[in-house]
């Protein structure tokens, strides 16, 4: 997370320049705004085929240094959950939380934390779409945002 | 390489002592190893210590505690699996033959709460991924998915570890509790409840190994123990879409049971015995899921069958299939870096009939031992 400490940043009034800042660059492409979706950043192997959901120099399946970067899509499925109801020293999350493991539509899997749904309502093969989440505040005010995963089918929320 | 055998054992009990130090505790293991076994200081030529939280070169401290001969004292860091591979790299020295007679030493003071895995800056921190019981909260919420058991069936490995753990007086709970009881602890990461979890430990194991053609000098056939097989390894990276799991990308999995399944091969086979010849084991539970992944991985228990392996009392002490007979990691304790030495122990007090009211039957002769840390896992096979 890089902080901006200029003047101009500080003052009040200067509202109009706060921004959207990543909590760790490379993780995602970054929405216009908090309501679009963020696209997974991403990378292929040219040599064997296999994508990673983190930034590598050398491939951990073949071991070439034959990355390349790749945008994955915003939509996906949960596999597996859990509820975390310990609140972890040091995470800017406050439990309890729902960490899902979810297989993006193309193969790939991330570790995210789901939002907008009650930890009761998650269910494994449950569809999702990515999300952007507010998870602090840097020196200058700007909202530190990271990449969430929240229902896709909204139907299903108001049923529960 | 030549044969390499265990002469004797020694623990510091597993608990809180917060006036004791490293050097206490490690002191008090030490010195009953070299008891059990018969093997003065002097004759040591070389001590491998597993540590993990106490400082830069505390090996040394401890091992200075029973005098200063001056020999190597090698300090080796692998999370929860520090001291198994502290035996495994000391047995592979005299097998080499370059020394005969070795101490291994494990020690740790730990902090209560969750065991922070992570620096507290880093992004798994942050994002509240690094939980350790999550890992296996995941992992267990799929296979109930996946083969239709029960949050009770988890639970029924602590009740179990509870109850050898009241039966060790080395052990840090010599208490039994019900299934009620853990069913009703609170939830960590669900479905892993407090009571399915490890404590954090303080606590000192040792062992010392020799070559077998020295053993004879200090114990009769009847107290050695051959350390006959072993593997270690990291996991090696799972692709997308293979059966093996999701390759756990994000933080420290130390539940890669792709990996776990071919260690194992290799134990067996250096060892010359299958999974069938087995008569004790010791698993890395430092949540109740683990049991369950690991019998399977192991293959003592069949793919799928492992909860309700448990569930019918086969991994009892006396079930055709005993694992943690002395309270394993949730009952005995964990203190990181002594856990996997106090598993050899159990092993070799079960083999050596010395097990006490926790002893198997049918004579045991064949010991399997699974230590996982962030950063590698060993397993080893003990027979007599």
């Amino acid at each position: 997370m890089t902080a901006t400490r200029t003047p101009a940043a500080r003052s009040k009034g200067a509202t109009s320049a706060l921004r959207l800042v990543p909590l760790r660059e490379g993780m995602f492409k970054m929405p216009r705004s908090m309501n679009g979706k963020p696209r997974l950043l991403g990378q292929r192997c040219t040599s064997c085929g296999e994508q990673f959901s983190n930034q590598r120099e050398f491939c951990a399946n073949c071991c070439q240094p034959t990355l390349e970067n790749v945008m994955f899509g915003t939509t996906g499925e949960i596999t597996t959950y859990t509820t975390v109801r310990q609140q972890l020293p040091g995470a800017l999350i406050e439990a309890p939380y729902v960490i899902a493991r979810v297989r993006l539509d193309e193969g790939v899997s991330v570790q995210t934390i789901l939002s907008e749904i009650e930890p009761d309502d998650v269910e494994i093969g449950m569809k999702v779409v990515s999300c952007l989440k507010q998870v602090t505040e840097d020196d200058s005010g700007n909202a530190v945002v990271n990449s969430f995963f929240k229902p896709a089918n909204k139907r299903r929320r108001a049923r529960a | 390489m030549r044969d390499v055998v265990i002469l004797g054992c020694g623990l510091h009990r597993f608990g809180r002592w917060p006036d004791k130090s490293v050097q206490d505790m490690g002191r008090e293991a030490i010195a009953g190893a070299l008891n059990d076994s018969g093997v003065p200081f002097q004759d040591i030529q070389v001590a491998y210590t597993g540590r993990v939280l106490s400082g830069m070169g505390a090996g040394l401290n401890v091992v200075n505690e029973l005098g200063q001969t001056g020999i190597p004292v090698v300090n080796i860091e692998q999370a929860c699996a520090s001291s198994s591979t502290a035996l495994r790299e000391a047995r592979i020295a005299v097998g080499a033959g370059v020394y005969d007679v070795a101490l291994v030493v494990g020690f740790e003071k730990m902090q209560r709460g969750l065991l922070q895995i992570s620096e507290t800056t880093s992004y798994g921190t942050q994002m509240g991924f690094s939980v350790m019981p999550a890992s296996y909260a995941l992992n267990e919420r799929r296979y109930i998915e996946d083969y239709g058991a029960t949050e009770e069936m988890f639970a029924q490995v602590s009740v179990k570890a509870h109850r050898n753990g009241a039966l060790n007086p080395y052990a840090q709970y010599q208490q039994e509790v019900t299934l009620e009881e853990v069913m009703a602890s609170r939830y960590i990461a669900e479905p892993v409840k407090l009571l399915e979890c490890s404590p954090t430990t303080d606590g000192a194991s040792a062992v010392v190994i020799v070559a077998k053609e020295v053993a004879d000098r200090y114990q009769p056939a009847s107290r050695q123990v051959n350390i006959a097989g072993w593997a270690a390894g990291s996991g090696a990276y799972t692709p997308t879409g293979s059966d093996a799991g999701d390759g756990g990308e994000e933080g420290g999995d130390e539940l890669n049971r792709g990996a776990l399944e071919q260690l194992a091969d290799t134990a067996y086979e250096r060892a010359g015995v299958g999974p069938e010849d087995v008569d004790v084991t010791q698993v890395h539970d430092a949540f109740s899921p683990g049991e369950i992944f690991s019998i399977e991985s192991l293959g003592i228990a069949r793919p799928g069958e492992g909860a309700a392996a448990v569930w019918e009392g086969r991994t009892e002490v006396n079930g055709d299939i005993p694992v943690n007979t002395d309270g394993g990691l949730l009952s005995r304790g964990h203190p990181i870096g002594a856990t996997g030495g106090a598993m050899v122990t159990e092993i070799y007090r079960q083999l050596t009939g010395d097990g006490g009211a926790r002893q198997v039957g049918n004579d045991p002769k064949v010991g399997l031992i699974h230590n996982a840390g962030i950063g590698g896992m060993n397993v080893l096979v003990l027979t007599r």
